[in-house]
């Protein structure tokens, strides 16, 4: 039995029908026309599949799609607004935080969560922020860069 | 933390990063298309068996599902690669567990869900062998007459006979496991009939030529029909060189069936179960020397396990063969190198090719050898470290353009390993401070890694590339080559803009797509920046020259410019150019004497760990690597590789098991099968030693720092705590017996 | 396909408090719904196959009535749905909360699955290298459970009945978890031997609470386990070897001679028996001995 779910995605009203225990990532992926988020374990153990659920970093892999009604989601098509990127995106482009791209979804609201948590410029806690986010290609040296970057960005606008 | 600054002339942001960095890039399974149906694949749980029967629920509507098995494949049922000898489909036999045997498609997932579990298969067990030690002396052989896919033998010398004559005989056996390339896109094809004879395929691969060759013959087309687009791709490492032919052949065979596109893609478990792993070896080493500390023999035997089929088992031998002796000098080596056929899931290639396996092997017993004679590592690899003029194991001379014993010196030098060396020493024989239960090590792996196809083998490619002209006198490369992270589209970009003098965004690249894009050959072997960026340049020189000769001369980047839009009013211009080999290479396939690859990198790579007595768990705390890979086209990328291929390096040595059980993958989830996380990851070092001769040109990157973290780690830990490690991953708990399973506090 | 499960007949309930939930468990009782909380565990189940129903009780929306960390005046309630995000976030807050909670909480997945998880769905999912469970036994809490009947309590971890058996009637709810302020003075340890440094399933997972007397005797001693055995245990031998014993090495080493009365480790697909055997030993032996002369 499908169940009728409203919520809020990058800002927008939004309702789907779907069976309460799907995953939210294929209602994101399937019905929403958001495939940024990706599936890559189904464990809750890649973090491809990251989003934030009113302001928490979450894995959509493991959320029910009854548990989003009334809330409001971020995933990272809502991060680059009118077409610019936020300036995680803008430091992981220069630092080279990317390479495959297919945990950079993920890794990148892992990032931008950290940040909007007020995380600073220590290395060790911006490892411990992407503790669970896998990437196989870049071996993180410069995910992490990228972010000390993106805090760096940050402070100088004042933000 | 070091890192190399982005902001250098060589800098140009990544090509498709922002389509990555903003979720919009299309993967495979991003990708929806109208009447699309699902697909899935039932695989054999028996490890060898005849197949009895196949038997459909009654109770199913089939004629609402695809259903495909071998008996309804149109052409030939192989997967064509070097034998012909997979199936595409279980016809009659099994050889692996995991062996697809029969495929569905439906539109509903649940409704396949549910089909799965209405297909019962019968199997008659036959006897199944898993140890390739066992398979080369098997009285019932699974292929050909003794199990043995190929066989190489290198000769230099008289290997046995200075072996006899030497001061010193030190011997060894290492072995090396599965390791799984855990690309972290799954993978995935979308088929689709155009026509009744004309397919196309769009998926996650590396290789989109080889998946054109191998569906042909499946479906009895000629190869003009079949049609392959390469999607953006989440990570290949090798693992998506050829296993992509067998799952797009999956997929077209659905969708032929169906009469719908389908999509078929793999989910963690399954991928991680079904497809392509890295070679298992073991390697003996029989290693004389002298009074002087200089080696004088080297006997290596390498056997590598191939699984149930061939595949690209013959290759990886050969580049585990070529590599097994090291950047040493030694006038007299012996080796035997055999890959066989075991009841397993069939190996495939993975980022080093075999590589990683025999330098494992090498370096561990470097030290050991070090050791034997009362020499420190460093000092073992100054005196039979290759210098110029010298010849490697096929015979080859490195020329001038060695750089073992800079790397060497370089590395040594970044990381102060010799008072490192002594200091570690001095404190793991006497622990004091605030956690004495901590032993600390320093290893190092010196090795050399060939660039591109080995031999012949790029001439037989005869790989094609080139450059069409835009409307706006821009110009587009024209490739296969494959972007999946590592740089291609940017550095091919370069190249050719570096190439023509124009800034690297007047040169456009795309995904390949067989329709328009001419077979550059494959997106492996570290052969891109070489050996297709160097066709690329001379594609790139003599649109310049035609231009030139018809406009004049072309002093500025706008000139150019100008003259090619110009052209391109009056047509279409597109200049194409294939692969030369260079003049000096000479290679004999049937002895294996010769110029084994056309250009070399070379790496010195140093490991710090610190191994906790308690848990003997091993950490990595510092990581170095020093490599000579030539000209170095994008700093920021280029050292993006290296870093991700330690970390690689780094997983295979300390937590990167695949557990086998009854012929097959136990752990077949992220969960259990431990790649690295972020607090897993050391600080990692990267030092390039670029030419200062501007003419030589980029050498292979890509595989080269996978080659040596395993035995730079492992001697580390020996270092730390005197273990006698030949096998890996050095699991805390094969340290524990390693040591001997005593109290420590 | 990366569907393993057929969701499509699942159902969920979603009550609106927790009288209603435990109203319709009451009323449905022998229909199976399975409480469903962050959905961290169970969720991966679905996702592979297992799904251990079909018929699920959605009691995410009902966090904010059950959750949160309260200082009882001689003792600490903890809320079944504060997350382990929030459990890290109350430790930091409150000086006096045990801080090995939150050392444990910390190691609970990465930051996605520490803001889901929840300390009932740790408790109740009931696997035996649950990383907060051996925090709750060295504390000596109990877990208090709802029903339409009533509350009651049951001491940890005397909750486990056998191998992810609970001792849970299927219309009860875990409401939270509660727990005597521990007497002041002495050491605290956590210990987690995981696959690699984060995100990681335990091999072994240990607790503990050291107080060493003046006369240098072991006056207190509360040591617990994971992953060693079918159910999070207290070691109940070891601990009564060192009670009053003088505070050392021989005593220490005499007591953890009779660590397999307590643990059974087993082969499995992450470790072996001798490896889990010897690193608990040597982790409790270093933790014992760390509280008579801390470093």
């Amino acid at each position: 039995m499908k169940q009728r779910v409203r919520c809020t995605v990058n800002g927008e009203a939004r309702a789907f029908e779907a069976p309460p225990m799907l995953r939210l990532l294929d209602v994101l992926r399937d019905q929403l026309g958001l495939t940024g988020s990706k599936y890559g374990c189904g464990e809750g153990e890649c973090g491809a599949c990251s989003v934030l659920i009113d302001g928490e970093l979450v894995l959509s892999c493991l959320v029910p799609a009854c548990q989003a009604e009334g809330t409001a989601i971020t995933t990272i098509e809502g991060l680059d607004a009118g077409g610019v990127m936020a300036p995680i995106q803008e430091a992981f482009l220069e630092y080279g935080g990317a390479q495959c791209g297919i945990c950079t979804p993920g890794m990148v609201m892992a990032a931008e969560s950290y940040l909007r948590g007020g995380g600073g410029e220590d290395v060790d806690a911006i490892r411990e922020a992407l503790e669970g986010n896998l990437c196989r290609c870049t071996g993180y040296t410069r995910i992490v860069e990228s972010v000390v970057e993106a805090v760096r960005a940050r402070a100088r606008e004042g933000r | 933390m070091a890192s190399i600054a982005s902001k250098t002339p060589r800098f140009v942001p990544r090509r498709e990063g922002p389509e990555k960095l903003t979720g919009r890039a299309l993967y495979v399974d991003d990708i929806h298309v109208e009447g699309m149906w699902h697909g899935l694949t039932i695989r054999s749980t028996e490890a060898h068996a005849r197949i009895v029967s196949i038997e459909f629920d009654p109770a199913v509507d089939w004629d609402a599902f695809a259903v495909v098995t071998a008996r309804d494949i149109p052409g030939a049922n192989h997967v064509h690669l070097i034998v012909d000898d997979q199936p595409c489909l279980a016809d009659g036999v099994v050889r692996h567990r995991e062996e697809p045997v029969v495929l569905l498609a439906h539109s509903d997932q649940e409704a396949l869900l549910a089909a799965r579990d209405a297909v019962r298969i019968e199997y008659d067990p036959l006897p199944a062998h898993f140890d390739p030690e066992a398979a080369l002396s098997a009285t019932d052989p699974i292929y050909g007459s003794d199990n043995v896919f190929k066989e190489i033998r290198i000769g230099k010398g008289d290997g046995a006979a200075a072996l006899a004559r030497a001061d010193r005989v030190i011997e060894g056996v290492y072995r090396t496991p599965h390791q799984e390339q855990l690309y972290i896109e799954n993978q995935g094809m979308l088929a689709e009939w155009t026509a009744p004879d004309r397919l196309t395929v769009r998926g996650s691969m590396q290789c989109p030529y080889y998946v054109v060759k191998a569906l042909a013959p499946i479906f009895g087309l000629p190869e003009s029909h079949v049609r392959v687009v390469q999607t953006v791709t989440g990570g290949g490492f090798g693992g998506k060189e050829e296993y992509p032919n067998l799952i797009a052949a999956h997929a077209a065979l659905l969708s032929r069936e169906s009469g719908h596109p389908v999509k078929l893609i793999y989910d963690r478990m399954e991928d991680l179960a079904a497809t392509t792993k890295r070679h298992p070896s073991v390697v003996r080493h029989r290693t004389g020397v002298d009074a002087e500390g200089r080696l004088v023999a080297m006997e290596i035997d390498v056997l590598m396990d191939g699984g149930a089929y061939c595949t690209l088992s013959p290759v990886v031998l050969s580049r585990g063969a070529i590599h097994c002796a090291g950047p040493y000098r030694c006038d007299h080596i012996d080796v035997r190198a055999r890959v066989v056929a075991t009841n397993t899931p069939p190996n495939g290639a993975f980022r080093g090719f075999g590589a990683p396996q025999t330098i494992f092997a090498l370096e561990v017993h470097m030290d050991r050898v070090a050791e034997a004679l009362g020499l420190d590592p460093v000092e073992f690899r100054r005196r039979n470290a290759v210098g110029p003029g010298d010849t490697l194991a096929t015979g080859q001379n490195v020329g001038d353009h060695v750089s073992a014993r800079e790397a060497l010196e370089r590395a040594v030098t970044e990381t102060g390993f010799e008072s490192r060396r002594r200091e570690f020493s001095a404190a793991n024989e006497a622990p004091r401070g605030p956690r004495p239960w901590l032993r600390r090590g320093i290893g190092l792996s010196l090795f050399h890694h060939g660039s591109g196809f080995t031999g012949s083998g790029e001439v037989m490619l005869a790989s094609e590339a080139g450059l069409e002209v835009l409307p706006d006198g821009r110009v587009q490369v024209l490739s296969s080559q494959t972007e999946m992270g590592q740089g291609t589209r940017t550095i091919l970009a370069q190249i050719v803009a570096d190439a023509l003098g124009f800034p690297a965004d007047w040169v456009e690249t795309t995904d390949p797509d067989t329709a328009v894009s001419p077979n550059s050959g494959p997106t492996v072997a570290s052969r891109t920046a070489m050996v297709v960026g160097g066709i690329l340049s001379r594609a790139a020189a003599r649109l310049r020259s035609e231009t030139e000769a018809a406009a004049g001369p072309c002093p500025s980047p706008e000139d150019l410019c100008a003259a090619l839009a110009k052209r391109a009013t009056a047509g279409r211009v597109v200049v194409r150019e294939r692969y030369v080999q260079p003049p000096h290479v000479r290679w004999d396939d049937d002895t294996y004497r010769g110029d084994a690859y056309a250009a070399y990198g070379w790496s010195c790579q140093v490991a710090e760990v610190e191994v906790d007595l308690r848990t003997w768990e091993t950490r990595v705390v510092a990581f170095t690597a020093v490599q000579d890979v030539g000209r170095v086209i994008h700093p920021v990328l280029a050292g993006g590789q290296v870093e991700g291929g330690v970390l690689q390096g780094i997983g295979y040595a300390l937590y990167e098991e695949v557990v086998m059980e009854g012929g097959a993958m136990a752990n077949r989830t992220l969960t259990n099968y431990i790649i690295p996380t972020t607090m897993d990851t050391p600080p990692i070092r990267v030092f390039f030693l670029e030419p200062e001769d501007p003419a030589v040109g980029p050498r292979g990157l890509g595989e080269l720092p996978m080659d040596g973290p395993a035995p730079a780690i492992v001697n580390a830990i020996r270092h730390a705590t005197g273990a006698d490690l030949r096998e890996i991953p050095v699991l805390p708990e094969r340290l524990r017996a390693a040591l001997g399973s005593g109290r420590r506090t | 396909m990366t569907l393993r499960s057929a969701v499509g007949p699942m159902q969920a309930e979603t009550p609106r408090d927790l009288d209603a939930a435990l109203r319709f468990l009451a009323e449905h009782a022998g229909e199976s719904w399975i409480p469903v909380a962050g959905g961290t565990d169970l969720l991966v189940a679905i996702n592979n196959g297992s799904s251990p129903g079909d018929r699920w009780l959605n009691l995410w929306p009902l966090r904010n009535a059950l959750n949160g960390v309260r200082d009882t005046g001689d003792g600490w309630s903890v809320g079944a749905m504060t997350t382990m995000t929030e459990l890290r976030r109350a430790a930091a807050e409150h000086e006096d909360f045990p801080a090995v909670v939150a050392e444990a909480a910390a190691v609970v997945g990465g930051l996605q699955i520490q803001n889901r998880a929840t300390v009932a769905g740790n408790v109740v999912n009931a696997s035996p290298a649950g990383d907060t469970l051996p925090v709750w036994a060295v504390l000596d809490a109990e877990v208090v459970l709802a029903s339409v009947r009533g509350t009651r309590a049951v001491p940890f971890p005397e909750f486990y009945l056998g191998y992810r058996k609970l001792d849970r009637e299927p219309d009860e709810l875990v409401t939270g978890l509660r727990f005597s302020k521990p007497a002041p003075g002495g050491a605290w340890f956590f210990h987690k031997v995981g696959t690699r440094a984060a995100q990681a399933i335990s091999k072994a997972v240990l607790a503990g609470r050291v107080r060493v007397a003046k006369d240098g005797t072991f006056e207190e001693v509360r040591l617990a386990a994971g992953s060693l055995a079918p159910t999070p245990v207290r070691l109940r031998t070891v601990e009564a070897a060192l009670a009053g014993e003088p505070a050392g090495e021989e005593s220490v080493g005499r007591a953890l001679d009779l660590l397999d009365r307590d643990i059974t480790p087993i082969d499995d697909i992450r470790s072996t028996r001798d490896y889990r055997m010897s690193v608990t030993r040597n982790l409790l032996a270093h933790h014992l001995l760390a509280a008579v002369r801390p470093l």
